[in-house]
């Protein structure tokens, strides 16, 4: 393997992190490294799916690991998704699928579990996606409503975000009629 | 939707944010966008601009708290104590429906600015819809 084969992308995004990095495809698996020396690194015999996506960052590749373990890398330019298919194809035989998102701006749907990944579906298509383990804790404020907290008051931004450049979801609060019967057809993924 | 002869039950009025994907405005950073002219909110949840239209906000709400300004939408669903139900059909009354949601930052100024246009944006809106209905009537 002496010769150079991978496909890179700069200027990326790990997750909400606002650190940029090097983004990379190659044989073995994927590869962040930021420039501060952080890395990610998932490995090809743990990718289950992949796909790309608007996101507040321009685009997104979202990976989904085989024990429902996702990643999500930001900051692609609309360009990039022909250059990683073929990379993602060729290395590792995975189609990266499209998604197009709900811009209804409806805030009605249906949610479904991905891993601890909650993701609220409109006509369909997702809307959001709220990773759950990242929630410090989850309530009933009333009758049919849950309320899931991601940040508490007097809780300092997470390492490396300023406050003043990121608008912090603190918490959700879910209006679900007849909670007990839909529970109870909850389906798996 | 009605044409006043039997609107004694009123009917869910359509609306959309965006046509398609392509039309939501370039983000670029995980902060709140105020699209006045779509009539939406586009709110960050975790790297992803999500739209919510200004006919699902029912009120806003901003407090302070040590650093940070905190942000609290409620949003118009099913089975609200005090709410006006005859008033407002609904698409699909058994959807889970997102009720309220929290946002914080340290950037005092833009969310005061934030919270006055997104005030501003839903007595537009309520303004609009009062003169629909004398339209109608």
């Amino acid at each position: 393997m002496s010769e150079r084969r991978y496909t890179e992308f700069e200027s990326i995004h790990c997750g909400v992190q606002p650190d940029k990095g090097r983004f990379r495809i190659a044989p073995n698996g994927i590869g962040w490294k930021s420039s501060s020396g952080k890395t990610t690194v998932v490995s090809v015999d743990d990718l289950r799916k992949l796909s790309w996506s608007r996101a507040a960052r321009g685009y997104q590749m979202r990976v989904l690991l085989k024990d429902n373990t996702v990643y999500k890398f930001d900051g692609f330019k609309p360009d990039d998704f022909e250059e990683a298919k073929d990379a993602i194809k060729m290395y590792y035989k995975i189609q990266l699928e499209q998604k197009e998102l709900s811009v209804k701006g409806w805030n009605w749907g249906k949610t479904d579990f991905q891993g601890s990944n909650m993701i609220f579906n409109v006509t369909n298509k997702p809307m959001f996606e709220l990773p759950l383990g990242q929630a410090i804790g989850t309530n009933k404020p009333g009758k049919n409503e849950v309320a899931i907290n991601f940040v508490d008051p007097g809780q300092p931004a997470p390492e490396g975000v300023n406050p003043k450049e990121v608008d912090e979801l603190m918490d959700i609060t879910f209006y679900v009629p007849g909670t007990v019967a839909k529970e109870s057809e909850n389906k798996d993924n | 939707s009605g044409n006043g002869e039997d609107d004694n039950k009123p009917v869910f009025k359509k609306f959309e944010s965006y046509r398609s994907e392509a039309k939501l405005p370039q983000v670029r950073e995980q902060k709140i966008v105020v699209d006045k002219r779509n009539e939406t909110v586009i709110l960050p949840f975790y790297g992803m601009a999500v739209p919510f239209h200004i006919t699902t906000l029912k009120n806003a709400s901003k407090s302070d708290e040590g650093d940070f300004v905190m942000l609290r939408l409620n949003f118009i669903t099913p089975g609200q104590a005090g709410g006006k139900k005859e008033d407002m059909p609904f698409h699909d009354p058994n959807a889970t429906f997102v009720r309220a949601l929290t946002f914080r930052s340290a950037d005092t100024h833009r969310m005061t600015q934030i919270y006055r246009d997104i005030t501003d944006l839903k007595k537009e809106a309520a303004k609009k819809e009062t003169e629909r209905k004398e339209m109608a009537d």
